[in-house]
């Protein structure tokens, strides 16, 4: 027996030395699993859809998230599976159905949509079986597509429109083409300069040959971005073309070569081909004059059409143009609001009514043009009117947070906000599961950085960009603004995403950075200036009123030299770190009154790197942590150091040597133990469980390789929760098997792993049917849970998992998980569920046993003769309104109705043999009438007794009857929903049924006391063998078990017999 | 050894690996799979296997007892029993029926032709891998996919009603470890994952002793569980044991 502790695995884990990694993988840590809580109530940014209608009447969607993948619904948008979550990005940017292979799908990945946070893509995917499964067929560096045209009439040439890379200059963008179904590209139309792509793309079904593209020339920095040239005047690739010969020749369409097209320079645009008339086109284009145009001749001349505010609005972020395929003149364009045509773009109106705003995608049905369904940055929703009222999915949980935090109550709640999603707060645990109506909406704008006040949990902080700090009554949802404000000729410069910090050492102090750093203690009534511009404060990096491009947009999305990451010391309150976005790690030591840059001390770090997170240790005060998100600068490697001497020296702890995939947006170390340390990437999270040498990246429960923005460890539990810029957010239950992880545990064949104390949680009430069409997210786990680890998967033989109470009694035998790396089992606590009679319908509340009581349990797992052990301590609800020995009043109560149920089926199946006995002596030929009726007499009284235990009448219906045991089910259940102590009157319920039941068996005493022998004695005269109340007991339980097992043979009939007698 | 040499050597290692990958075939695999699970032959020499244990509703927290029997020729009878009422769901090789007792009636009621879809695959004694062409399958070997962190081959079995069977095989063992049945049901597309392990021999042929079951990508904890204790082959199960109860 190999038993262990604790102590053995840190034994161990001392012993250790110097080890390769070699077993830490996905498969070692993926296996803790995690649980996705949403939610869809905010949804997130929807980037592109397809749909086709079915001969069967039934809508196949395709929907891509702009960082959440693609999710493919089959009955039109009430449920949705993500079909992309194995692939190696999620962020989506097209999605086109093969005209005449209906289980051919094309994606494009990486959103062209291109806001500051927006994501990267690798190339172009095909799924051949209807999205189930994926190639990726090339353009691995296009980072992102816009659009994919096939061919109607030869559906293996196909169009990828590529905008590009957004962030860097690179030549794979353009437009490209295969014939041969993806497995060769070549370029068919390119850019006069690297940083110019393809923004627009249309076919005309008539001819395939002829095709409309639109160039674009774009691009962002950290601090700025443009959309065609540098400014309003400036020289910019963006263009018009079209090709009569499939892409081999492009003609440029412009004001010079075609009418009424306005002049240069341009930004973005979009093109598209009217389906039901090709000769119509029409092409959104930004320039000084940004509008609409149309052409009826096939692009030979254009007319100016609508060029409201509305059509033009932020180019960069809106330029897509549907047409109605079966109305030339209707026309969408997804914008703020979603606006629509009906005469032919001469006027648009808004008709996105009740949703969200910032539209970017619609299908139209072709088969019924009433039914619309459009995406923008709240979400998916249908319309059946034509795009007047729209309804909701609420069951897309593609969330984009930037950032989670947790509060201390129980269970706890889940703080964050979101990409044009507002601030919320949202249950980690509720009974029935989260719903969407779990979460709590704080504040609005775009949110980031949210906290419950832990010097008063009624009040919030929340924030909207810009640094716009409020502090939310959650009582009265007053919202008050607390943002610092500037000095005379003073202008604070607060990021986008401006860090908000609580001390982890005072619920009173609150942190804010612009360029400097500003302490409360008072709840934002008063700011205490306590740094000063701690950036590099270039004024090259401060010309945001001339961001934009032709069209100027000046959001504070591109605000920088400020300040993006705060971290006060838990061990040392004086001791603050700051990181700012221009790459400047600082460091007081005494509360602000002197700061120290530490830039310089990072050895290998290339200059002005955005610190994307600053974490200081909770084991020793010298030790920090910072990532750094180089992907502005078009790095897309991932770049994180430690230091141990207070930033004199720094280590780097994150490479792509590594196997880490993704820029860094977040890096913490464990609270309870230092060597552990997570690690988020635009492609993930990773794990490390010796001090950032080896990573692994975690894949537990389908989790996919999405954007991990921010991390947060719920200290009391012990759970690790994890804000998903696409997906949400997760949660990993309890990490004390991560945390013991050892070299020698990964090295070993078998090991126990450490658990929290499993605590009995109180069973609630709640939710309710709302139908398929909604997301729950999950709960933990109903019950104890069991952590070991395995080398290897277990195939072969048994896998025995016992529990074992105090006394050594067998308790409960479990299946095991059987798979590599850590595995989890979870026990109901639950004893046995009582023996119960057979009736005409199951008892419902005794299919189950009380749970045990609160107390220490030995675990035993039994694998090739190899028997291994651990204890597990069960303890009460730490909200439990009751005492541990209120607790015992309960399960003896409990365990007494339990035991009734069994006398109950002992009674029964005596009675049972009894009426089956004398009927069988009944119909023997050789007896006489006289004691043939004195059987069947006797035979009806003892089946009447039964009928006196337990309610009888078949048939399905609600039939009232109600015996003894039905009744001892009502109480048996009483007792078991509230695990305090019973009532009185419970208890006394539960004794005056044993009375009853005492007085049937009386009565059955009787009956074979007296009448028994009068039988017995009529059948001895008649020569035939008589009955004995022993026989009858063990014919009763035999015909019972017969009704369990009566496809066994009799051996083992009568082997169940005894085994459940035993 | 030193690090460049073990590079060297996961490099070849890799290398080898990456071109059995190139070369493998849905056959290779299925045929590996036949071989493991005890070879065609002892394959073929099982008339019925015999399986009983429990079966856990974890979310439910039920524990209910357990019968299979699947009989040569297509028939499979499933039995779940709790207080003594037997839930039946059975298939003959032609038609489906059930009991379900748990609402108070004891009648046989005949299957629609969707629901008996499962029956019709778990009926299979050989599983669907063996002479799958003659069962109306076509079979494509789809590469390595992971399955709770290591890689297994995964088979795509597509069966001419347009249903589909993904199987999953642990390259190490050649056991199944996972199927994905993909069946339309009224119109539908109903997707099942079974997780298989436990493997013990009946009548010289490896069979699971655990299945897990649920909609495909559920939560472990949420999956029906079936621990079989007893497997027994070739024991011939009573008279139309399979077959719908005569006159009803």
């Amino acid at each position: 027996m190999i038993k262990q502790s604790l102590a053995l695995v840190a034994l161990l884990a001392v012993a250790a030395g110097t080890w390769a990694g070699d077993d830490l993988d996905s498969a070692a840590v993926s296996g803790l699993g995690a649980r996705n809580i949403g939610s869809a109530t905010m949804s997130g940014r929807i980037s592109a859809i397809a749909g086709r209608q079915e001969a069967d009447g039934k809508v196949t969607l395709f929907v891509g998230a702009a960082s959440g993948g693609v999710w493919r619904s089959y009955d039109g948008g009430t449920t949705f599976q993500p079909v992309f979550d194995r692939q190696s990005v999620q962020s989506i940017g097209a999605i086109t159905l093969d005209p005449k292979n209906p289980k051919t799908v094309w994606v494009g990945s990486g959103e062209s949509w291109t806001r500051n946070s927006t994501s990267i893509g690798d190339g172009v995917y095909r799924s051949d079986d209807g999205g189930d499964t994926w190639r990726n067929v090339g353009l691995p560096k296009s980072e992102r597509i816009n659009k994919i045209v096939i061919d109607p009439a030869n559906t293996d040439t196909v169009y990828v429109c590529v905008p590009g890379a957004l962030w860097s200059d690179s030549a794979e963008r353009g437009l490209y083409k295969t014939t041969d179904g993806g497995k060769t590209w070549s370029q068919v139309l390119k850019g006069p300069n690297l940083s110019t792509g393809c923004s627009g793309l249309t076919i005309d079904p008539r001819n395939p040959q002829r095709l409309f593209a639109g160039l674009w020339d774009f691009r962002r920095q950290g601090w700025t971005f443009r959309s065609g040239g540098n400014g309003p005047d400036a020289a910019s690739g963006s263009g018009l073309f079209l090709t009569e010969d499939g892409g081999k020749n492009w003609r440029p369409l412009n004001a010079n070569t075609a009418q009424g097209l306005p002049s240069a320079p341009w930004g973005r645009l979009d093109v598209v081909i009217a389906p039901s008339a090709p000769d119509t086109v029409y092409a959104v284009i930004e320039g000084v004059k940004s509008g609409l145009y149309r052409s009826s001749d096939g692009g030979k001349t254009w007319e100016a059409r609508d060029a409201s505010q509305r059509m033009v609005w932020r180019p960069f972020y809106f330029s897509k143009l549907i047409v109605d395929p079966a109305n030339a003149e209707r026309v969408f364009k997804p914008n703020y609001f979603l606006i629509a045509s009906e005469d032919g773009g001469k006027s648009f109106q808004a008709i996105s009514a009740g949703t969200h705003a910032d539209h970017h995608d619609v299908w139209i049905n072709p088969t019924n043009p009433r039914h619309v369904i459009t995406g923008d940055d709240g979400g998916l929703w249908i319309s059946y009117d034509g795009g007047n009222k729209w309804a909701k999915c609420n069951n897309l949980p593609v969330s984009q947070f930037y950032h989670v935090s947790v509060d201390n109550k129980d269970p706890y709640q889940v703080y964050g906000g979101l990409q044009d999603n507002s601030s919320w707060a949202g249950d980690s645990e509720y009974p029935g599961g989260i719903t969407n109506g779990r979460w709590e909406n704080l504040y609005g704008g775009d949110g980031f950085w949210t906290f419950a006040d832990p010097s008063d949990p009624g009040f919030a902080y929340a924030e909207y960009q810009g640094g716009h700090i409020a502090r939310i009554d959650r009582h009265t949802l007053v919202q008050r603004n607390i943002q610092p404000m500037g000095n005379y000729q003073e202008k604070l410069r607060w990021n986008w995403n401006t860090p908000i910090a609580l001390s982890p050492t005072d619920p009173q102090r609150l942190y804010i950075g612009s360029q400097f750093l500003f302490l409360s203690t008072d709840h934002g009534q008063n700011w205490q200036r306590i740094s000063p511009d701690l950036t590099s404060n270039d004024p090259q990096k401060q010309k945001q009123e001339e961001s934009g491009g032709i069209t100027v947009d000046n959001s504070s999305a591109e605000m920088h030299t400020t300040i993006y990451g705060i971290s006060e010391s838990p061990l040392d309150s004086k001791l603050i770190w700051v990181g700012t976005d221009d790459g400047q790690v600082q460091l007081t030591r005494d509360s602000g009154a002197h700061w120290s840059n530490l830039t310089s001390h990072i050895k290998g770090l290339p200059a002005s790197s955005w610190v994307s997170s600053v974490q200081a240790s909770s084991s020793q005060p010298g030790t920090a942590y910072a990532s750094f998100d180089r992907h502005t600068y078009g790095d897309m490697n991932p770049w994180a150091y430690r230091t141990t001497d207070y930033g004199q020296t720094w280590t780097r702890i994150v490479a792509p040597e590594q196997g880490i995939r993704g820029y860094a947006h977040v890096i913490k170390e464990d609270p309870a133990a230092p060597n552990v340390l997570y690690l988020g990437t635009e492609f993930g999270l990773w794990i490390s469980v010796d001090s950032g040498a080896h990573w692994a990246q975690f894949k537990g429960s389908n989790f996919p390789a999405v954007a991990v923005r921010d991390l947060a460890v719920q200290r009391r539990n012990g759970d690790l929760v994890i804000a998903t810029h696409g997906r949400g957010i997760w949660i990993i239950d309890d990490l004390a098997a991560l945390r013991a992880l050892t070299p020698q545990v990964l090295t070993s064949d078998f090991t126990f792993l450490p658990v929290r104390p499993a605590q009995e949680r109180l069973s609630g009430f709640g939710g309710w049917p709302g139908g398929d069409a909604a997301f729950t997210g999950q709960n933990p786990p109903g019950g104890a849970v069991i952590n070991y680890y395995q080398k290897t998967r277990h195939v072969f033989g048994r896998l025995k998992l016992e529990i074992f109470g105090a006394d050594g009694k067998l308790v409960d035998t479990l299946p095991a998980s059987k798979h590599k790396g850590i595995n989890r089992v979870v026990w109901s606590m639950q004893t046995a569920p009582p023996r119960v009679p057979t009736a005409a319908q199951p008892a419902g509340n005794a299919q189950q046993g009380p749970r045990v009581l609160p107390g220490q349990y030995t675990v035993r797992l039994t694998k090739a003769k190899q028997i291994y052990e651990t204890t597990l301590s069960v303890v009460l609800d730490s909200r439990a309104p009751f005492s541990v020995d209120d607790r015992k009043q309960q399960f003896a109560a409990a365990m007494h109705a339990h035991a009734l149920f069994g006398r109950m089926t002992a009674l029964t199946e005596r009675l049972l043999g009894l009426k089956d006995l004398a009927e069988q002596r009944q119909k023997l030929p050789n007896i006489s009438a006289v004691t043939a009726a004195l059987a069947g007499k006797f035979a009806k009284s003892a089946d009447d007794l039964r009928k006196q235990i337990v309610a009888t009448k078949e048939g399905g219906a609600i039939t009232g009857e109600e015996r003894l045991r039905e009744h001892l089910d009502d109480i048996y259940g009483a007792l078991l929903s509230y695990e305090g102590r019973p009532g009185d009157y419970q208890l006394a319920r539960v004794d005056a049924l044993e009375r009853e039941l005492q007085e049937v068996s009386g009565r059955a005493d009787a009956l074979v006391k007296q009448d028994l022998p009068k039988l017995n004695s009529a059948l001895q005269g008649a020569g035939v063998e008589t009955i004995a109340d022993e026989q009858a007991r063990e014919q009763g339980a035999q015909l019972a078990a017969a009704m369990r097992f009566r496809q066994l043979q009799d051996s083992e009939r009568r082997a169940v017999v005894r085994a459940e007698q035993d | 050894m030193s690090g460049k040499f073990w590079i060297a050597l996961t490099a070849v290692a890799l290398a080898t690996a990456s071109n059995f990958a190139a070369a493998v075939t849905a056959d290779d695999v299925i045929a590996k799979n036949i071989g493991a699970r005890g070879g065609l032959e002892q394959l073929r020499s099982l008339t019925s296997l015999r399986r009983t244990g429990r079966v856990i509703i974890p979310h439910a927290n039920i524990d209910m007892s357990a019968l299979r029997v699947v009989q040569r020729g297509g028939s499979v009878r499933d039995e779940i029993t709790l207080q003594g009422l037997t839930q039946v769901n059975a298939y003959d090789g032609t038609q489906a029926w059930k009991i379900d007792p748990f609402q108070g009636r004891k009648d046989p009621e005949r299957m629609s032709a969707d629901e008996a879809k499962p029956l019709m695959i778990e009926g299979d004694l050989d599983l669907p891998l063996v002479d799958y062409q003659s069962k109306g399958y076509s079979a494509e070997y789809l590469g390595l996919e992971e399955v709770d962190g290591t890689p297994a081959y995964k088979l795509r079995l597509h069966h001419r009603s347009g249903d589909e069977i993904l199987y999953y095989i642990d390259p190490d063992t050649s056991m199944i470890i996972r199927d994905v049945q993909k069946r339309t049901v009224r119109g539908a597309e109903q997707e099942v994952e079974t997780d298989y392990g436990e493997y013990e021999q009946a009548g010289g042929v490896f069979v699971p002793m655990t299945e897990q079951s649920g909609p495909k990508g559920s939560d472990a904890s949420q999956k029906q569980q079936v621990v079989f204790d007893k497997a027994v082959a070739n024991e011939a199960p009573p008279a139309h044991f399979f077959s719908f109860p005569a006159g009803k």
